[in-house]
């Protein structure tokens, strides 16, 4: 079991992270804004949280999540001037060369950031918390679907037009999410880069956006647990198609994606069956007592 | 001065490269409401094919140009054919983006299987010069053929569109598909012509990229992707004219941001002119300026 346990951990670890990376892009999803710029935030708060490290030796390292957090969701706030004016393709295109802008930043700046060599990074975090943070941020998201404003958010991304006109800021709730979605990027670049315990402009690149999304996409784009269930099937997906496809396993990653689009386009996880599910508990319950 | 005019030349190369893919981009965008991640992945295809019949059977330019061009038309097609028209009118926009991002995955890695894995070295003696000299500035066989390619596509689409049958359908469907169905044209056909006519000029764009710079790998095609979208967004999408004058504007602005800005500010230079358009003006240089019809 311990020796299971040693092979695994850091598989165990990236899932969890993954599932916030997902979180974050799920997000956006939520209010119907297609924005993959949550990866371009965790790089900033990565290499910043790599900086104050060195800088600022008696910084407690439980801090250093907390100025994830921080980071992720002032850029975020400071962005969504110019990305949320964007109509949807717009949009995402530039999310996507946001991403690019910041890979080139991290490239040349190599005082601050390694430069194409990259740059260690010391680990604090431990599986046990990274397993904390996820629920600490699933409890949330599991109060905000209930809330008015997890209603508002369907609302907006169902349809913009008539949620405004029943009285919801369509902006101030885009805007809420971005700046959410923000600041999850930015805590889950720092702990990603703790557990790789090293970054370099690759780290935070178009792929480890598009995985994330298609690890949102496969577990189900309209409810929270989707990109978790998403992120850990991805997890395992490796395993089974590297024996099969060598290096191109990226091709197998493809299909599956063009698959679920085609073929189940609500994902793993359908809210519908999962309201449907929990009351069925719930009559359950009242029948047994 | 001289060092000047010859990073405006320079950069008008580069620019024409990143105006022909924003051309061929932006045609499947206004026609089909497509915006494809994976486009940019039909270039380096294109650029392959025709680094492998120019290195295998030791073709010609114009031949090997042709063959990039129809592998990436068929390409473009097999694609869209696969992918985007089993989601027509059942899924939303973010649909298209998923899936094309499926077949960036299938293609990045297929492709860079083919090439092992690193960039290769585009041989370009089959050009029949070396370079043409301006005074003390001069222009690369490769470059001169990139500029020229880059207009004459300009042209022949822009003619395509505006004065030609296939161009009105094309236009017709992408205001409306249902509306164009309605007059007798048929949807699907329209959108099979769009492909070839943008997978040909995707793969045009990274062959002549590919030889101007002597160099293919798959990190061509998100340049490619992301600078040509700079194209189109600068050039306010919807007319050919106006994304090629973007392209030059981003080429222009690149070369010469990385010669006065330093070396590591050339692709940041770039991106701030997508960035500040993007903030102040959206709808792109001309978009009051409408130039007739071409949508």
């Amino acid at each position: 079991m311990t020796d299971f346990w040693l092979t695994y951990q850091s598989n165990v670890d990236l899932a969890f992270v993954g599932c916030l990376f997902a979180l974050s892009i799920f997000a956006g999803l939520w209010s119907g804004v297609f924005s993959v710029a949550p990866i371009g935030f965790a790089a900033v708060a990565a290499y910043t949280s790599v900086q104050l490290v060195a800088t600022v030796p008696w910084l407690p390292s439980s801090m250093l999540p907390i100025i994830g957090l921080l980071v992720g969701s002032s850029l975020a706030y400071l962005s969504s001037f110019v990305f949320l004016h964007l109509s949807s393709h717009y949009l995402a295109l530039s999310t996507i060369a946001t991403i690019v802008l910041v890979r080139v930043i991290a490239l040349n700046f190599d005082v601050m950031t390694g430069g194409v060599v990259g740059i260690a990074v010391p680990k604090f975090v431990e599986t046990k918390d990274l397993a904390l943070i996820l629920m600490v941020v699933c409890f949330v998201f599991w109060r905000v679907r209930r809330s008015r404003l997890g209603l508002s958010l369907e609302a907006v991304r169902e349809h913009p037009e008539v949620a405004s006109s029943i009285g919801i800021d369509v902006d101030r709730t885009r805007r809420i999410v971005f700046v959410c979605s923000g600041a999850l990027g930015g805590l889950a670049g720092v702990l990603h880069s703790q557990i790789l315990q090293y970054i370099s402009p690759d780290t935070f690149y178009l792929h480890l956006a598009f995985f994330t999304l298609a690890a949102v996409v496969l577990g189900g784009p309209l409810h929270w647990f989707g990109p978790i269930v998403g992120t850990f099937v991805f997890a395992l997906i490796p395993e089974i198609l590297r024996p099969l496809m060598g290096d191109t396993t990226d091709i197998g990653y493809g299909l599956i994606l063009i698959m679920i689009m085609l073929f189940a386009r609500r994902g793993l996880v359908d809210p519908r069956q999962v309201d449907r599910l929990s009351s069925r508990i719930r009559n359950v319950r009242k029948a047994v007592s | 001065m001289g060092l000047f005019f010859q990073q405006v030349l320079n950069g008008l190369a580069v620019g024409s490269g990143y105006a022909m893919f924003g051309i061929s981009f932006g045609l499947v965008f206004s026609t089909m409401g497509v915006l494809s991640i994976a486009h940019g992945q039909i270039s380096v295809w294109g650029a392959l094919s025709g680094l492998y019949v120019a290195r295998h059977f030791g073709w010609s330019f114009f031949p090997v140009a042709v063959c990039a061009m129809i592998s990436a038309a068929i390409l473009a097609v097999v694609i869209d054919m696969v992918a985007f028209q089993p989601l027509r009118g059942k899924a939303n926009p973010i649909s298209f983006i998923i899936t094309s991002i499926a077949v960036w995955f299938i293609l990045l890695s297929g492709i860079g299987k083919l090439l092992a894995f690193q960039d290769q070295t585009f041989d370009t003696s089959f050009l029949s010069f070396g370079e043409i000299r301006f005074g003390t500035t001069f222009l690369s066989a490769g470059q001169v053929w990139l500029v020229l390619s880059s207009l004459a596509v300009m042209l022949v689409v822009l003619g395509v569109m505006t004065r030609t049958r296939v161009g009105a359908r094309i236009r017709a469907v992408g205001f409306s598909p249902e509306f164009a169905s309605l007059s007798g044209i048929s949807p699907i056909q329209t959108i099979v012509i769009t492909c070839l006519i943008s997978g040909a000029v995707a793969g045009l764009a990274g062959l002549m990229t590919g030889i101007a710079f002597t160099n293919v790998g798959t990190s061509l095609g998100e340049g490619l992707l992301i600078k040509g979208f700079a194209a189109v967004v600068v050039g306010g999408f919807g007319d050919v004219r106006g994304t090629y004058v973007g392209g030059l504007v981003i080429g222009i602005a690149e070369v010469l941001g990385g010669q006065y800005f330093g070396g590591e500010l050339r692709d940041a230079s770039a991106f701030a002119v997508l960035f500040l358009f993007l903030m102040f003006r959206p709808s792109g240089i001309f978009a009051e300026a409408k130039f007739g019809a071409a949508r």
